[in-house]
């Protein structure tokens, strides 16, 4: 028995402990030099903004980087299926949002732990709710797996004013993924405008 | 000690104690009981658990919840011994993935589990759904609703900025109440749910509680009343969630007099509570992609198996109420073990 002072007594700790996960092995190089030839594939979980957000978000890698990039759709609270199962085969990288709410996000986290070990994902959200991801991810094992930002605004920003906010994510997946011609994502304007941790 | 455990030293003085916890981070803003060594054993005692049992991972933080660590938060919220087991259960159905619990904890919307308690464990613990249930006034439904409140919180680490509730409820400080078995005409929630005689709890996430003040002698007018106010909350966008019916005695013996059933008052149930689109506003509205159709109509819920209908509160006057579930959510039951006094019945997990 422990010894305690005077006015003091020993209580239980109520938060229970989080078992360590074990990191499932990657097959892909890390960190990744991710060839881009195989291509790009956002999943628009069709949250308000994210259709707006990813046509743009294609149009401005395109413009950048090149390399194919696919859309493919899902609902946001059914975010699986043979419809993604297809539109994810084949592809290089995985841009997986948009997370703007508690189950959007940890269904996009719990997605991008699943493919991870198969390909470079991000899970792209807004700053508001990065806080929920990061803290799913943690507990999924994948404390290291980036998380794009975008402001909370960009859900309501008009498409023809999206690109900026494009443009940063682009730049997040650069710094998060080490892209060619971006080694250190320096290319783009860095985590302060679309970060990546 | 259980895996989930740790001692540490804390003031034995209860406002001291209260603002030590707040530092810690265990706390939820009201006095709290130190979870003593001897205190927690009591309610682990009491259960008829070993300590150590695992009922599961709490996320989105997954912290382990065993019977220990869960008695501990039943302590700091004041839970007398015997009502450890209803927490148990009540946590174990909240891990259903059917609950999707990790949305609940993070959600922007104002959701909170909703435990329904069945069966002897009811009077045992002086769990009420009469009169005034969801009030204060009751111990037992205050303390096991904060009890599972504390546990959502502390090891499934929901707070902000993880809980991301734009502004909350007061559901979110506990929900328990019992159904009024004794003054319902139908079998009790948990036999019509498939478990066996005995006591019970079934958890729904709620995020709206509607009244339903309804003073008909007609069956067709109470349904219609019901159905509108199934009409609100989050399955206006998602069409996907619970609609739990609680009709007070009166309603329901008017409803069962006229031949309803409760699968026949779901069925009538999920037929009506439907909005024209008409209804809706103009304009972009990405949750479309959610809704269920029915014609020009959305239907509230996409599933007759996710209306589900109770009994509580006071015989008179004639107000039931309808709890709109939390749209990306479902139910799930589970038989509560022991009971209160000193319940036998040992469970490895649930």
């Amino acid at each position: 028995m422990c010894q305690v002072d005077a006015g003091y007594v020993l209580v239980h700790n109520p938060t229970g402990v989080v078992r360590p996960v074990v990191q499932r092995p990657h097959e892909w190089p890390d960190p990744p030099a991710v060839a881009l030839e195989h291509g790009l594939v956002i999943v628009d979980n069709l949250i308000p903004g994210m259709t707006e957000l990813a046509a743009s978000v294609q149009a401005r890698w395109q413009a950048e980087l090149g390399g194919p990039v696919r859309v493919v759709q899902v609902p946001h609270s059914r975010p699986t299926g043979a419809g993604l199962s297809a539109g994810l085969a084949g592809s290089g990288l995985a841009l997986l949002g948009l997370g703007n709410c508690g189950a959007c996000t940890t269904w996009l986290a719990e997605l991008a732990a699943d493919l991870v070990p198969r390909m470079p994902v991000a899970v792209l959200v807004t700053d508001r709710f990065a806080a929920v991801a990061r803290a799913r991810l943690r507990a999924l094992g994948e404390p290291d797996l980036p998380v794009v930002t975008v402001p909370d605004a960009a859900p309501d920003t008009p498409p023809k004013r999206l690109a900026p906010v494009a443009g940063q994510v682009v730049a997040g997946c650069g710094t998060a993924w080490r892209l060619p011609g971006r080694p250190d994502g320096a290319g783009g304007p860095g985590p302060a405008a679309g970060g990546a941790a | 000690m259980s895996p989930g455990s740790q001692l540490q030293p804390a003031p034995v003085e209860l406002e001291a104690f209260t603002a030590w916890a707040a530092e810690q981070g265990w706390a939820d803003g009201l006095p709290m009981v130190p979870p003593t060594q001897q205190r927690v054993a009591a309610m682990v005692e009491a259960s008829g658990y070993p300590p150590d049992a695992e009922i599961g991972a709490v996320p989105p933080r997954d912290g382990l919840a065993t019977v220990e660590v869960l008695a501990t938060n039943a302590v700091l919220a004041g839970c007398r011994p015997g009502e450890l087991p209803v927490l148990i259960a009540a946590v174990a159905a909240l891990l259903d993935p059917a609950l999707n619990l990790q949305g609940l904890q993070c959600t922007t919307n104002p959701a909170a589990p909703l435990v329904i308690v069945n069966g002897p464990v009811r009077a045992e613990l002086g769990i009420t759904g009469g009169g005034d249930a969801l009030a204060g006034g009751n111990r037992a439904n205050l303390a096991i609703g904060r009890a599972l409140q504390l546990v959502l919180r502390n090891v499934g680490g929901a707070v902000p900025p993880v809980d991301q509730s734009v502004l909350g409820s007061p559901a979110k400080r506990g929900l328990v109440l019992g159904e009024h078995e004794e003054q319902s005409p139908w079998p009790p929630l948990h036999r019509r749910r498939g478990l066996p005689d005995g006591s019970a709890v079934t958890v729904v996430a709620v995020e709206s509680l509607v009244n339903v003040p309804a003073p008909y002698r007609d069956p067709d007018a109470i349904l219609q009343m019901m159905a509108l106010a199934m009409c609100n909350g989050l399955n206006l966008h998602y069409s996907s969630g619970v609609l739990l019916a609680c009709f007070n005695p009166r309603h329901a013996s008017i409803l069962a007099a006229a031949g309803y059933s409760p699968d026949r008052v779901r069925a009538e149930l999920f037929r009506r509570a439907r909005v024209p689109v008409s209804a809706y506003p103009g304009g972009r509205n990405a949750s479309q992609a959610e809704w269920t159709m029915g014609g020009d109509h959305v239907l509230m819920t996409d599933d007759v198996a996710k209306v589900e209908v109770m009994v509580a509160g006071a015989s008179w006057p004639a107000h039931s109420m309808c709890f709109n579930g939390w749209a990306i959510s479902g139910m799930a039951s589970r038989p509560v073990a022991g009971g209160w006094p000193g319940g036998t019945a040992r469970r490895e997990g649930t």
